[in-house]
This record gives structure tokens, C-alpha cells and sequence, in this order.
């Protein structure tokens, strides 16, 4: 599908900020993407148009969270999207499972096929974490982030990007901070390590919805 | 050196029962050492130069070497013919080292980890310490099975390793600020 045509996508249209979808913005997300340090990866702020957030916030907060432990990872965490009884995130992770969506990040990630989706909402409050990780499974090539709510420095929360030498990470390369209707996303390599930083405050949330574009052969 | 009640037979029996009756062989002992000799202990570590170790997909502690104090105590016929008591073998020899864990530390289970059969003593050295802080030494089997090691200082745990044995310590959260957990490792060396 010619780029032209998926921008000019009605159902894109009616949740993606226009100010997104345009050619030039496309190619430069492109070019940020692939020239990004220690992996390739890019942050769109102001994703969705703001009703649409808004929506999508309070929906998520209707629904149940399942906490989960282990020695990784410290959190709570929604089923799957299409596992859950939201008409309004069932039809999120239609947006995302469309020819459009998929076609518009392979234009951005120069990934050619995407044909499946992971979706699901999380969240993590004091002393919620998820350590260091590559995310690696052979069907995973994107993983996503959408950040619903704003963290600051003091608050953590942050996605942690790693340098890595021989196969494994070494020093912190950046950090990308949680703010409400941010995308963050980064291709999966046997070197993205990353982890979720430690979140600080007993009336702190990191809220986020996140997932895995993928190519199951 | 150890406490009294830990020389009774009829007590050592019982601790044998449940290390043999186990899920995951183990048994542990609070206030093992006498209270001047946990003291003593606490001091020694408080003053060891500790090493970093940092790789942020496996692991962030810091490791000392074990004080000679500590090496006597745990190779003396009083400790050595306590573990043999409890797991049934000619012990060897006891060796190991001192894990320090901050803000932000941790183990995480690595397949690499996976060690063979043996038998492993852990010993809490960290006064004043909170579960909720993290720094939890847990074990877990093949199937993901967890075992929690008690949380108490001067608690010794003697753990028989199983294949595909590993352990981990929880990351420790922001509520443990600037106080370090400390917590000897050591291998019973048994005999073949």
C-alpha cells in the first residue's frame, strides 16, 4: 500500500493526530527511528487525537488488573485485549491489527510484514519494576509503548535503553520518561535490552498500554 | 560458637526429619550462633572491602571474601558435625563468600545459573531488615516452584540443591535507602 493512501486512511483518521499523518513526518520517524542509539527506536508524542486518549484512559481504568511477581518483574497487568469485555480496546487493538496501522509502522520501521499483535494494559505503582531484558522471541519485532500518565525523574518509571557489548548490556545509553499519550517503540534484537525503572511514590501509577508487533511465519 | 539448644540430639533429629521430608530439602535455624558470636560476625562484615559485580540481565551485588573468623566458625567440628547431622553426609570442607545487596540490586534466574547437586548454607547477616524492602533469597525447582528463605538475622538455612536448582534475591526497592543486606553463601563440600 502506497504510503499516500494509508494517510489518507479514515479509520487512521479517526484516531491517530492528524498532524501525525503526513508524509514528512513519516520520513523523518523513519529516519529517527533507524538512526537511534544503542537500538533503533522513536517516540511520538501526542499519538492519539485527545478525546480519543481520554477515552482510552478511562476505559482502561474500568477494567481488572492481575498483579504479577517474579524475580524480573514486579507488576500488574490486564488479559489480553481480545480477552477482555471493552468494546473500546477491542476496537484499539483492531486499529492496530489493520492493514493501515501495520503498514504505516513498516513504513516508519522499514520492517516489511507485520501480521499479529499482543496488546494488554498495565500498571505499575511503588515499587513496581520490570529489570533488565531483550524482549527477544522470534515472532516479536516491535514493542510498544503507550504511556497513560505523566512520570517524572523522581517518580521513575522510565523505559531504560542499554548499551550492550558482546551480547550483553553494559551501561545506561537513555532514559524515556512516561507522559500521557506518548508512543515509545523499538525493534526487538537479541541487544534491546531495556528495563521498566523502579516506580517511587505511593500515589504513583504508571499506567501504560503495551505489546508486540509481530510476524508469526 | 553455636547455640546450646542446637546440640541437642533429640532437636537435631527433628531438624534432619524435616530436611529429608522437605519439597525442596532445606531446613533453617533462627539464632544458630551464639549472640556474642553473631556480633562478632555483623562487625567483621561490616568492615570487609566488597567487590561490584554488574550485568544488568543477570545480576547486581557486590561479593567479599569471608572473613577468617567466619571461615573457622563454619569449618569448626561444632558447625561440621551439625550439618552432618542434618543432611546425613562427611562434610569436607564449608566455602564461600559475603553477597552485598543495595538500592536497586538484585539476582535473576539465568540458565546459565543452573548448578549441579550439592548443598548450599546461607546465613542473614543484615540487622533490621523488612521483606517488603526485597532482598529475599528464594529458590526455585524445575517446575517454578518458589521457596522463600526466612528473613531474620542470624537465620542459617541449609538448602540441598537439586537439578535444575537455581536461586535469585528480589530487587531491592527504594524503601531499603541506604541500608545494605548482607548474606554469606557457602558450599558444603561433601564427601564422594
Amino acid at each position: 500500500m502506497q504510503l499516500q493512501s494509508i494517510l489518507s486512511s479514515p479509520f487512521l483518521r479517526k484516531w491517530l493526530n492528524p498532524q501525525l499523518l503526513t508524509t514528512e513526518t513519516i520520513h523523518n520517524l523513519s529516519q529517527i527511528f533507524s538512526a537511534s542509539s544503542p537500538f533503533p527506536h522513536a517516540t511520538i508524542d501526542n499519538f492519539f487525537q485527545e478525546t480519543v486518549i481520554d477515552k482510552i484512559i478511562e476505559e482502561l481504568s474500568q477494567q481488572s488488573f492481575y498483579y504479577k511477581e517474579s524475580d524480573l518483574f514486579q507488576l500488574s497487568q490486564t488479559d489480553d485485549f481480545d480477552n477482555i469485555d471493552s468494546p473500546l480496546l477491542q476496537e484499539l487493538k483492531s486499529l492496530f491489527c489493520s492493514e493501515e496501522f501495520l503498514q504505516l509502522m513498516s513504513h516508519i520501521t522499514q520492517i516489511e510484514q507485520f501480521n499479529m499483535v499482543d496488546m494488554l494494559g498495565n500498571v505499575y505503582t511503588d515499587t513496581d519494576h520490570l529489570l533488565c531484558h531483550d524482549d527477544e522471541l522470534l515472532d516479536r519485532k516491535i514493542a510498544f509503548i503507550l504511556y497513560l500518565t505523566d512520570l517524572d525523574e523522581l517518580q521513575g518509571g522510565c523505559l531504560t535503553l542499554f548499551n550492550s557489548e558482546d551480547g550483553r548490556p553494559t551501561s545506561v545509553h537513555k532514559r524515556i520518561y512516561p507522559m500521557i499519550n506518548r508512543l515509545a517503540f523499538f525493534k526487538v534484537t537479541r541487544n534491546s535490552f531495556h528495563e521498566v525503572e523502579e516506580v517511587v511514590g505511593e500515589d504513583t501509577y504508571r499506567v501504560s498500554i503495551s505489546g508486540w508487533l509481530k510476524h508469526d511465519k | 560458637m553455636i547455640n546450646e539448644s542446637y546440640r541437642n540430639d533429640a532437636l537435631r533429629h527433628q531438624l534432619a526429619q524435616h530436611f529429608m521430608n522437605a519439597e525442596l530439602p532445606s531446613v533453617s535455624m533462627f539464632s544458630f550462633f551464639s549472640e556474642s558470636t553473631l556480633e562478632h560476625l555483623v562487625d567483621e562484615v561490616k568492615g570487609l572491602k566488597f567487590v561490584r559485580h554488574d550485568n544488568p540481565i543477570r545480576y547486581r551485588y557486590s561479593t567479599a571474601s569471608i572473613p577468617a573468623y567466619l571461615t573457622e566458625l563454619l569449618n569448626s567440628d561444632d558447625v561440621i558435625e551439625f550439618i552432618q547431622s542434618i543432611i546425613g553426609k562427611q562434610v569436607e570442607s564449608i566455602n564461600g563468600s559475603i553477597l552485598r545487596f543495595s538500592w536497586k540490586d538484585y539476582t535473576i534466574l539465568h540458565d546459565e545459573e543452573i548448578t549441579g547437586e550439592g548443598y548450599e548454607m546461607i546465613i542473614d547477616m543484615t540487622p533490621s531488615w523488612e521483606p517488603d524492602w526485597g532482598g529475599i533469597m528464594a529458590y526455585v525447582d524445575g517446575e517454578g516452584q518458589v521457596f522463600a528463605l526466612p528473613v531474620t538475622l542470624g537465620a542459617v538455612s541449609i538448602v540441598q540443591k537439586i537439578h535444575p536448582f537455581q536461586s535469585f534475591v528480589k530487587y531491592i526497592n527504594h524503601y531499603a535507602k541506604d541500608i545494605d543486606r548482607f548474606l554469606v553463601k557457602a558450599e558444603i563440600i561433601v564427601e564422594r
